[in-house]
């Protein structure tokens, strides 16, 4: 079958690889009808996430039919012909970490959990087509694929509708949601967001359907910022003003209540003379990501408020403000998404209109032509926000 | 297993593969993840520093490693050592290769040469025309250490083998040039 391949730093290939096999008795395999490239899988493209191998299969949000089921899966309802949606993750549902709803940090399904411990002190979840530290699964940018833990992974979903319809619950309507439930927005609140890609602009549909006051929505690309405006953001364009000083502006001289980050590892500015530092910095690993909206984000925040951070970071991060954090009383809420946590009531609100997802998807592609469209993604060509892959 | 990226961390000995499970916990998470590890996942044991043992896992859906983007890295991190060696040290390259009328500009030159096409290599491998770049660079250099091995240069031993050297890097370069600027991405470029 074919599936796009990480072969290197920014070296991406859609290449043969062996078909998946049911390998235990709770595995399933899914026939790909849809599957997307996430701004974290730029992450790993650019090099970003170490224990990436020549010959990962790259992918984390997809979407298909059920072709294969293993016994345990079937025991536990599943079976051939269901529609369901891939999260990013894979879950026991029955270790710890799951009973608590902490489903990115299941104690199980990472097989790697040692090099996860030697990283991060602890282990992660499994996740697909994320690098060795969380499983080294292959991903979902594939025509089929293998899904461990099947009927505990897995969100079933109706068998009408298009695909582009439920197809973002694997990964960034989830993150978005939980980017704002993080932020425990009332409903005086101003919420800063940074960064308007996909997530970003789940974060401020997430956050106003929350309720808040005003979402402020930061960014430097016109067709983004566009859209975010259109969800009922107000918009500050970061190449027209300084952030920090809008901000205060724009909130009585305090900052916003709740300020979340949907940027992560590779944030640009805030001049060319500090990106440069960072640059620099991260070419020589005395760190390994330019954490700019973050930096920004707590250092804008509002005295007692919370800084939510769904964009992603992998290893180390120099000059964070933690001064600021620590004297203004901030709370620092992040992780990869519990999708499971949040798939429920998504589906719902889906089902019922009140979130139509599908508004960010911008280009629609076969498999083949991912490798080029993982480059139109991150150089933000063409106006592209979401790319979808048809196998 | 080989783990690419020069960050992570590198067990030192393989002691076993597959089948042979780390003894860390006996039941719990860790059982039921061990359970999970089947003869169709290749895994490799290895034993650490501090004498503890670390599995690796990874996938047997996985397209062939391709070749060429780790000789193109690791091109680019070479000539950034030369780039710094010209760069910060021109009298030493003068004195290595017996260049006594040679101003040291021109081993700066050289160094920033070196550091422009490292650079660019170290953070995009696939950038082709840098590749070539770097050939029509080493076709310079071979004519000119061609010339320093001549018999009235003393330093001509050390000429002779910056020429082996470069001869070779030029092997790697057009070899890696050529494969990078005819892979295809869009299905068809398995193993180049």
């Amino acid at each position: 079958m074919k599936a796009i391949c990480w072969q290197g730093k920014k070296d991406l290939r859609c290449e043969e690889v062996p078909d998946p096999i049911l390998q235990d008795s709770k595995d399933a395999i899914i026939r790909v009808t849809s599957t997307c490239i996430c701004g974290s899988d730029l992450h790993l493209m650019n090099g970003f996430v170490p224990t990436m191998c020549a010959g990962d299969v790259m992918g984390h949000e997809p979407m298909g039919e059920v072709v294969e089921v293993g016994a345990e899966a079937r025991a536990k309802g599943l079976k051939v012909g269901d529609r369901v949606v891939v999260p990013f993750q894979m879950i026991c549902g029955e270790c710890e970490q799951c009973q608590a709803g902490n489903f990115s940090v299941c104690q199980v399904t990472n097989r790697n959990a040692d090099l996860a411990r030697a990283f991060f002190g602890d282990t992660t979840a499994g996740l697909f087509g994320y690098s060795h530290i969380t499983g080294g699964y292959a991903g979902g940018q594939a025509e089929l694929m293998r899904v461990p833990f099947a009927a505990t992974t897995v969100i079933k979903t109706p068998s009408t509708g298009a695909d582009e319809l439920y197809l973002f619950l694997s990964d960034i309507l989830p993150t978005g949601w939980q980017a704002a439930k993080f932020a425990k927005i009332k409903p005086a609140d101003t919420v800063a967001v940074w960064g308007c890609g996909p997530v970003g602009l789940f974060a401020i549909q997430s956050a106003l359907l929350l309720g808040a006051q005003r979402v402020i929505a930061i960014d430097d690309v016109p067709e983004r910022l566009a859209m975010a405006a259109g969800l009922g953001a107000e918009i500050l364009d970061r190449s027209q003003a300084k952030v920090l000083a809008a901000l205060k502006d724009m909130t009585d001289g305090h900052g916003p209540e709740k300020c979340i980050d949907a940027v992560g590892i590779e944030a640009h500015g805030p001049n060319p003379l500090l990106e440069l530092i960072d640059r620099a910095q991260t070419a020589l690993k005395l760190e390994t990501e330019r954490p700019v909206a973050l930096r920004e984000a707590i250092m804008a925040c509002k005295a007692g408020g919370i800084v939510s951070v769904p964009g992603v970071y992998a290893g180390l991060s120099n000059m964070v403000p933690m001064g600021a954090l620590m004297n203004k009383g901030l709370t620092l809420r992040t992780g990869q998404t519990h999708v499971k946590r949040w798939s429920d009531d998504l589906l719902r609100r889906i089902e019922q209109g009140e979130i139509d997802p599908t508004f960010v998807v911008t280009h629609t592609v076969p498999l083949d032509r991912g490798p080029e469209m993982y480059k139109t993604f991150r150089d933000k060509k063409d106006g592209c926000i979401k790319v979808v892959l048809k196998p | 297993v080989s783990i690419q990226d020069p960050a992570s961390p590198r067990p030192r000995r393989k002691t076993a593969i597959s089948g042979d499970r780390p003894a860390t916990d006996s039941a719990g998470p860790e059982a039921a993840r061990r359970a999970v590890l089947d003869k169709n996942t290749p895994s490799r044991t290895f034993r650490l520093p501090n004498g503890k043992t670390m599995t690796l896992s990874t996938d047997r859906v996985r397209a062939k490693p391709a070749v060429t983007p780790q000789i193109s890295f690791l091109l680019g991190q070479n000539a950034i050592g030369l780039g710094l060696w010209g760069l910060l040290a021109p009298k030493g390259v003068n004195r290595f290769l017996g260049l006594t009328n040679s101003p040291q500009r021109t081993q700066a030159l050289f160094g920033a040469r070196e550091m422009a096409t490292g650079m660019a290599l170290f953070s995009d491998p696939t950038k082709a025309l840098v590749l070539w770049a770097r050939v029509a660079g080493d076709v310079f250099d071979i004519f000119l250490l061609r010339s320093l091995t001549r018999p009235h240069n003393p330093k001509r031993g050390n000429a002779k083998l910056a020429l082996g050297v470069v001869l070779a890097v030029t092997v790697l370069d057009v070899v890696a040039a050529a494969r990078m600027t005819t892979v295809r991405r869009n299905g068809q470029g398995a193993g180049s």
